[in-house]
């Protein structure tokens, strides 16, 4: 069982901070962030406020939106895409084929220009995730249960 | 899927034999012809426009679907369909059509609350989640961890965020009486609908089983019907072709239950299906619409 509590004050203005920060992006206000134990950050639709459901055996509530904790905030690839579209800054365009290395679990060399960790990837296609900014490359941070090894 | 052709058992073709009389001969020959693969447009993340246009343009060959303006049957390809970058990014998920009938029966509208009682893999919850745009609040049941894990995964991939997952036996949820506003029951069963797909499933029927899964799926139902609210709407819904796990578990539920009316199903473009002795009901013979055989039953509470 997976227990979600409604994220701090404190917490929900930093990510805030965050994402405006660093993608130029603006939280909408229909937006409910949960957590779980696991530094894990969650996107909820607000009707889900409205009823409780903890005498049940929850695994997953949400959509899981990022990584959080004093170092690092890494967004999954599914926040990169809903934020991503409107993202003012640290959106790097890249190639099919790059974007192909990365989902198959490779890094890619490339310079940025960016100056963000974590750098939203976008293709022709639209949005597949994030990068690790790291020198003149971009780490791969897909799950090895997301990557696709025969594309 | 083998390159063999299916063995039929001879109790088989007496079972359905029974049921379907001269078509026998036709019902066989469809059940050996393996089906074209369909996908759903992901409308969470893209409209079905834009899906086509990029998928012809890497070669596909993509027809519609009668009864659905956002999926496709796949004529041509030359890649997996699991193995894309569309598909990685969660613009489309791969589903059977006659899979995609039952959510648009129940046909949810944003802001309700729904259960699907037995939901993994999650086609058919992703599917709920974006015909209610993302909105309101679907209960996602189902047993077991593993399962669980490959419906999380498909409702992340497919942005799902009204969506709660809970463990456990579905026949538990009738703690939540009266709660919901829809109930989608695709329950277990024994799968003869997917021979096309499968053909190894021939090798496993049995009809003295079909008593121990009715028995589940009339639990299932009654627990789904709980948990419905008074006008509230129940999908029934299995991927098999016998008469005990479908026709027979709703003509029970019926007669235990004066407040339960079972309402005739119309989907435009899908037609010549309905079920044996309830016209109200949905039953896809493989023979005579090219799909995976299903049965679908819509039962609103008084």
């Amino acid at each position: 069982m997976t227990v979600y509590k409604i994220l701090k004050k404190h917490d929900l203005k930093r990510i805030k901070e965050l994402l405006l920060d660093v993608y130029g992006f603006t939280v909408p206000n229909d937006w409910r962030f949960y957590n779980t134990s696991d530094e894990r950050i969650w996107l909820l639709t607000p009707e889900l406020e409205d009823y409780d459901f903890s005498n049940y055996n929850i695994e997953a509530m949400g959509l899981y939106f990022c990584f959080f904790d004093s170092e690092r905030f890494r967004l999954s690839p599914e926040a990169a895409q809903l934020v991503g579209e409107s993202a003012g800054k640290n959106v790097l365009l890249i190639s099919d084929e790059q974007a192909e290395q990365l989902i198959r679990g490779f890094d890619i060399d490339i310079e940025t220009g960016l100056d963000a960790e974590y750098i939203i990837l976008k293709t022709s296609k639209g949005i597949i995730g994030v990068g690790k900014n790291h020198k003149s490359k971009v780490l791969c941070q897909f799950r090895k249960n997301r990557r696709i090894r025969k594309l | 899927m083998s390159s063999k052709k299916p063995v039929f058992k001879e109790s088989f073709k007496k079972y359905f034999g029974n049921l379907i009389g001269d078509e026998l001969p036709v019902f066989i020959k469809a059940c050996e012809t393996p089906l074209l693969d369909s996908i759903r447009t992901n409308t969470i993340k893209i409209n079905s426009k834009s899906l086509k246009s990029m998928l012809e343009a890497k070669g596909w060959v993509l027809k519609s679907v009668p009864f659905y303006d956002d999926a496709f049957i796949v004529e041509k390809r030359d890649e997996s369909l699991g193995n894309t970058i569309e598909h990685f990014m969660g613009y489309y998920y791969v589903q059977e059509q006659s899979s995609m009938i039952p959510p648009l029966v129940l046909d949810p509208k944003p802001g309700e609350l729904v259960l699907d009682c037995c939901a993994s893999p999650g086609s058919k919850t992703g599917q709920l989640s974006q015909l209610m745009d993302n909105k309101g609040v679907i209960v996602a049941n189902d047993k077991g961890l593993p399962r669980i894990m490959i419906l999380q995964t498909n409702l992340q991939r497919c942005g799902c965020r009204n969506v709660v997952i809970i463990n456990g036996p579905g026949q538990r949820l009738g703690r939540m009486n009266e709660f919901f506003d829809k109930v989608l029951v695709d329950a277990p069963c024994s799968g003869f609908g997917a021979i096309r797909k499968d053909w190894t499933i021939t090798k496993m029927f049995n009809p003295k089983a079909f008593g121990f899964l009715k028995r589940v799926q009339s639990e299932l139902l009654e627990t789904g019907w709980k948990s419905l609210k008074p006008k509230g709407c129940l999908v029934y819904s299995t991927c098999t072709l016998t008469t005990e796990e479908n026709e027979d578990v709703v003509n029970d539920f019926l007669n235990n239950h004066s407040d339960a009316v079972l309402e005739r199903i119309k989907l435009k473009g899908l037609n010549n299906c309905e079920g044996i002795s309830m016209k109200e009901a949905v039953r896809i013979w493989p023979h005579r619409v090219d799909m995976e055989g299903f049965f679908v039953a819509r039962l609103v509470k008084k």
